[in-house]
């Protein structure tokens, strides 16, 4: 089981996870903040999945795999 | 070494006389101020090891001698016409350090002028330095005298003007 | 020059048959100034780093070519890139401090992010309608300088893509460089000390006409001479100015030698060492045999020697540090001098160079602060805008040619100079884009 764990307190909407891996990462249209599509996480492959997630400029994304 | 304390106010009179000296530029009398391996340090990165890194002034005790010829007895043109100056001599503390000796901590700001025709680049203008200044004061023979003077400009890795009068 | 020419202005530079003199425009007008940004810096190569400030990855350093700053970082590939300090967002600098390490450079204001080869790795609340579209034109990330170029670990800049090759540009400079780069065994320099810095109210060109400069010595550095008969070596001079002892020493020590001119601007001394003996049985015989070795003994002769060398147009080279001037306004410039290291040299003698720069170069010092007193006091001077003219036709009358363009003369004349103007008129004056 993967989960992605994202603090909200440092994601500025940067979009390079959006840019990396559009079937997981989405941006609210509200706030800007990310939004994760948990399900397909776990369908991608692990590769893509750790590149969208280090794309993160502020750090703000990490990956709990249980 | 004797049981002499060397707190605040001995501390005060001997960093107000060193003022004096230098403002009034008795610097003859200066350069007795200074114990025989006495060091007269002005860094440009005080964290640097000396050896490594290039300061506005280090003066061993001759270099000490030389810069005051330099600036009592040779005419130079940085100096042509001379600076005046005024110390401001201000929180001085004295601590004694496990060594015996004194580590007399002030803040100092220095004010200084090129006198001459002031209508002219670079004459007349009060400029204004401000910097902590630590001394490492030895007593010997009942004498304080400095060990080390340590000026730490706030400015110092910072672009400097004419600083050949005495800081 | 035609005859029917003759009668003209002769503009900022006047040139002729024993004349050579520089208007007083050329260094106090700003509008002067504005021109020279645009057409002696902005548009040639500058000098912007040695690779030593920046020996690692993530390393950076900031710095100007003319009136524009400018990063040189080294991204994690170990490239060196020289990129504008500008969010090309809307403006703010991304770097706020001279030197240091970094993956990322952040934008203050609205927090767009470049990595350190100058790449947008970022741009914060990106989508949505308060976004950017999904067809915006996104940059690609600062302002890069086009051109790059090093020549022995110094790193050169410019702005204008078309600029001839640097080995090329700097032509006979190139051996001052080696001359004094190969006072270290293995040819490598290093920059460990942080610099001296100095600012003078007077013009840039000053700075870049008096280092290499034979004339001025006896006269500015009088003080310094009688300093030196009186303390020697004793007060850490390590045997720099070994034979500036009096005005009557420095004439002989500092005729010496051959100035050259150059095609593009250079100004250069190489005094060669008249004896080797001295040097080779003194203080520092070991490290004089260990270059004997590596470079045979004409070569050693020019590398103990005193060059010097004004590189056009920021680049100063003299004793053992590398110089740059950057003008702030046509009365303001900032002199920063980057003391080095020789590399596989031993620390007695680095240690030795360091204090005998800091004792001349210095702010409190008893050499620099004289010169920048002397441009002041031109500058001063030169407010007299009703005399026209400088004049510069010292050794005019003897100057040879050494081909490839280049033509020498005795030190202490002005060849150096005159190939500055020469080089900065072509540039003020040209019709076409520079190169």
């Amino acid at each position: 089981m993967i989960r992605i764990v994202v603090d909200r307190t440092r994601c500025f909407g940067y979009g390079n996870c959006v840019a990396a891996l559009s079937e997981v990462f989405d941006l609210n249209d509200e706030d800007g903040v990310v939004l994760v599509d948990e399900e397909a996480a776990q369908t991608v492959a692990e590769r893509q999945l750790d590149a969208a997630v280090r794309s993160c400029p502020t750090n703000a994304l990490r990956i709990n795999r249980t | 070494m004797t049981n002499l304390v060397f707190g605040r106010r001995q501390a005060e009179a001997l960093v107000y006389r060193e003022a004096r000296l230098l403002d009034d530029l008795e610097l003859d009398e200066w350069l007795t101020l200074f114990t025989d391996d006495g060091i007269y340090w002005v860094p440009i990165d005080e964290n640097a090891p000396v050896d490594e890194s290039v300061s506005i002034i280090y003066d061993w005790p001759l270099r000490r001698e030389e810069r005051v010829r330099h600036l009592l007895d040779i005419p130079f043109p940085a100096q042509s016409p001379r600076s005046r100056t005024m110390h401001l001599v201000s929180n001085v503390e004295s601590v004694k350090q496990e060594s015996g000796e004194y580590l007399v901590r002030t803040n100092q700001i220095i004010h200084e002028i090129r006198v001459g025709d002031f209508s002219q680049v670079g004459l007349g203008v009060v400029n204004v330095l401000a910097g902590q200044v630590h001394y490492t004061v030895r007593i010997v023979n009942g004498n304080p005298l400095i060990a080390m003077k340590k000026v730490l400009l706030l400015n110092r890795e910072m672009p400097q003007g004419n600083l050949t009068f005495m800081l | 020059m035609t005859e029917s020419n003759e009668a003209a202005d002769p503009g900022l530079v006047w040139t002729g048959p024993k004349r050579f003199r520089v208007r007083t425009a050329a260094y106090v007008d700003p509008v002067v100034f504005a021109r020279e940004m645009k057409r002696v810096f902005e548009s040639n190569w500058v000098f912007v780093a040695h690779e030593s400030e920046i020996s690692e990855p993530g390393n950076y350093k900031t710095s100007h070519i003319g009136l524009q700053p400018v990063i040189i970082s080294r991204d994690d590939d170990r490239q060196i890139h020289v990129l504008l300090n500008r969010c090309v967002h809307r403006g703010a600098a991304v770097c706020r401090e001279q030197r240091g390490s970094a993956n990322l450079f952040r934008c203050p204001y609205h927090g767009w992010m470049y990595g350190n080869d100058g790449k947008l790795v970022g741009m914060s609340l990106a989508g949505g309608d308060a976004g950017y579209d999904s067809d915006f034109d996104r940059p690609e990330g600062l302002v890069r300088v086009p051109r790059v170029e090093s020549y022995r670990g110094m790193v050169f800049a410019s702005l204008n893509p078309d600029v001839k090759p640097l080995v090329e540009y700097l032509g006979r400079a190139a051996w001052i460089i080696d001359n004094k780069l190969d006072a270290s065994p293995v040819g490598q320099i290093q920059l460990r000390s942080k610099p001296i810095v100095a600012r003078y109210p007077g013009n840039w060109k000053f700075q870049a006409e008096n280092i290499v400069d034979g004339y001025h010595f006896s006269f500015v550095h009088e003080g310094f001479t009688h300093l030196q008969r009186q303390y020697q070596d004793a007060t850490g001079d390590f045997g720099v100015h070994a034979g500036n002892d009096s005005p009557a020493d420095v004439r002989r020590v500092r005729s010496r030698g051959r100035n050259y001119g150059t095609p593009n601007g250079h100004g250069l001394t190489a005094r060669p060492v008249a004896d080797l003996v001295p040097w080779l049985e003194g203080k520092h015989g070991a490290y004089y045999r260990e270059l004997l070795d590596a470079y045979g003994e004409e070569r050693l002769k020019m590398i103990a020697g005193r060059s010097t060398a004004s590189i056009f147009p920021n680049l100063g080279l003299i004793h053992h540090q590398i110089r740059v001037w950057r003008p702030l306004s046509a009365n303001l410039t900032e002199v920063t001098v980057y003391p080095y290291d020789l590399v596989g040299v031993d620390e007695e003698i680095n240690r030795g160079w360091l204090r005998s720069q800091e004792r001349f170069y210095g702010a409190a010092g008893y050499g620099q602060p004289d010169d920048t007193e002397v441009f002041a006091v031109n500058q001063q001077g030169l407010s007299a805008t009703a005399v026209d003219w400088l004049i510069l036709e010292r050794g005019l009358h003897a100057e040879r040619d050494e081909g490839g363009g280049d033509w020498s003369g005795q030190p202490g004349g002005e060849v150096p100079q005159r190939s500055f103007w020469l080089e900065w008129m072509r540039r003020m004056e040209s019709q076409e884009e520079q190169s």
